[in-house]
């Protein structure tokens, strides 16, 4: 048991290689973008047709089927970018780097989308398109700090000091991501409460809440994917000079990516 | 010389930072001069309507253009000893590093934060803020650009050396700025409103006790994280 447990850790280890970790998105980035699109187009045609109405807000409500995703991811790529940062400081992690740069960009986008389909939810819900509360003031400072960190990554040439840099600058804005989830709770706000907790059972029937868990898994599936996608152009970048890039690039048949279904274009 | 006599220094570490920034005041007055500016802006611009202008819409004019004028004079704060390779020596000196960068942290609130502060009746004049709510005011604003200059040298250290810096600072410290002007407004709002300021007071303590704390040793883990690689 013991050692079958030193094997896992040892193979997760050897995925955090630079080779094997572009290896692995090359594998796994047409699978999870193709499952992402089954999953996103299954919920929304769920979420639009089959879900049943609410009885309050009536078909508005449906725009939460992009909304919670959206703000749901935003807050956990923050914190995934956190994580990644603490191992790139603590433990010289290269692979933790190149996870945190790629995945800013997409998780900015996705706060984006969060504040915006809440703007439009919040228009006929409460009568206005914006209102100072604590939880969308924290989530747009939340898009702020995305912001900041793509500017310092973009000002910073070298990338080990840039790791660094933005790595102590996403630890010092993780502040905020309890801020936003609790907000709701600790302050008197517009914004309802969690409706999907760990402990409860969740306040959503479940016609209403398989679309949304589905949709939650395609958005997750694309973050993976986008993130598979630009580690594999920034692991090339990165290590150029390494022998296993030189090979990769000399090999033909190995430069064509695959397609989404699978078969080799050379 | 022992270890412990490195100590007797600080006082003249100190003065000497100070004598330097008498020495390049004009440069430090850009802060100061730039927040008369941005408020003189609001007041002409209003024009007339200055009087009706709220007690707490003025004062958050007054609260903004303080976290503007921050921002300003925290790029030159470690510009100067990066460039001269002082922020390097700092790595090897027996004083501890979060301690000169307290110094550093003191030295700008000094230079920036008390002549924001001692101008700011003058702009509550232009503003027509009551001058009942002025003491509270002065009172947040002491304790809230403490919190600024110590946030704000965390900055500096994160993007000394880079070009572009100025802009760069004011668009990671604002994120970071918001929450103290946040807890600054909140304290003025419940005054206003005739609640009990004591909570958010409270808050404020709080934060202030926390950056100031925290932010040199986080400010000498950052030198030493990043001037390695440098």
């Amino acid at each position: 048991m013991h050692s079958m447990l030193k094997s896992l850790v040892r193979r997760l280890v050897s995925w955090g290689a630079p080779k094997h970790f572009y290896q692995l998105a090359t594998k796994l980035y047409p699978w999870t973008l193709s499952l992402s699109f089954i999953f996103l187009s299954l919920g929304t045609y769920a979420g639009l047709y089959i879900a049943p109405p609410d009885y309050q807000q009536g078909d508005a409500f449906r725009i939460l089927y992009v909304h919670v995703p959206s703000a749901f991811l935003s807050l956990g790529i923050y914190t995934i970018i956190a994580i990644c940062s603490f191992l790139f400081l603590v433990w010289k992690v290269k692979i933790a780097d190149i996870i945190a740069s790629c995945s800013a960009a997409v998780g900015a986008t996705f706060t984006l989308l969060a504040l915006a389909t809440g703007a439009i939810w919040g228009k006929p819900m409460w009568g206005a398109w914006w209102v100072w509360d604590a939880r969308l003031t924290s989530e747009l400072i939340l898009f702020f700090l995305y912001l900041g960190y793509l500017c310092l990554r973009s000002a910073v040439s070298t990338p080990r000091l840039s790791g660094k840099v933005c790595g102590i600058f996403a630890l010092m804005g993780l502040i905020d991501i309890p801020i936003v989830h609790f907000s709701v709770k600790w302050w008197n706000t517009l914004h309802q409460g969690p409706t999907i907790s760990r402990w409860a059972k969740p306040a959503m029937p479940w016609p209403m809440l398989w679309p949304l868990l589905t949709m939650l898994v395609g958005f997750g599936l694309f973050y993976l994917s986008v993130l598979f996608m630009r580690s594999r152009s920034e692991l090339i970048r990165r290590e150029r000079q390494a022998q296993w890039v030189g090979q990769l690039l000399r090999k033909p048949s190995s430069c064509s990516m695959p397609n989404t279904f699978g078969a080799v274009i050379s | 010389m022992r270890q412990k006599d490195a100590y007797f220094s600080i006082p003249s570490l100190f003065s000497l930072e100070l004598k330097r920034a008498f020495h390049h005041r004009v440069d430090w007055s850009v802060s100061w001069l730039f927040f008369v500016l941005v408020v003189s802006i609001f007041a002409i611009a209003l024009g007339g309507q200055v009087r009706q202008l709220a007690p707490l819409h003025a004062v958050g004019i007054i609260w903004v253009a303080v976290t503007l004028s921050t921002l300003l004079s925290l790029e030159k704060l470690f510009r100067a000893d990066f460039k001269q390779g002082v922020l390097e020596q700092y790595l090897f000196s027996p004083i501890p590093l979060s301690l000169l960068i307290l110094i550093k942290i003191l030295l700008h609130w000094l230079a920036t934060g008390l002549p924001l502060l001692l101008i700011t009746p003058l702009m509550a004049l232009f503003l027509n803020i009551p001058l009942s709510l002025l003491p509270l005011l002065l009172l947040t604003l002491a304790v809230g650009t403490q919190i600024l200059s110590a946030l704000g040298s965390l900055g500096a250290l994160l993007t000394v050396g880079l070009p572009r810096a100025g802009i760069l600072l004011s668009v990671l410290l604002l994120p970071l700025y918001l929450p103290t002007l946040l807890l600054a407004m909140s304290v003025l709002a419940s005054q206003v409103e005739g609640h009990s300021t004591l909570g958010s007071l409270s808050w404020l303590w709080v934060l202030w006790i926390f950056t100031q704390l925290f932010a040199p040793c986080l400010g000498a883990g950052i030198v030493k994280v990043c001037l390695r690689n440098a």
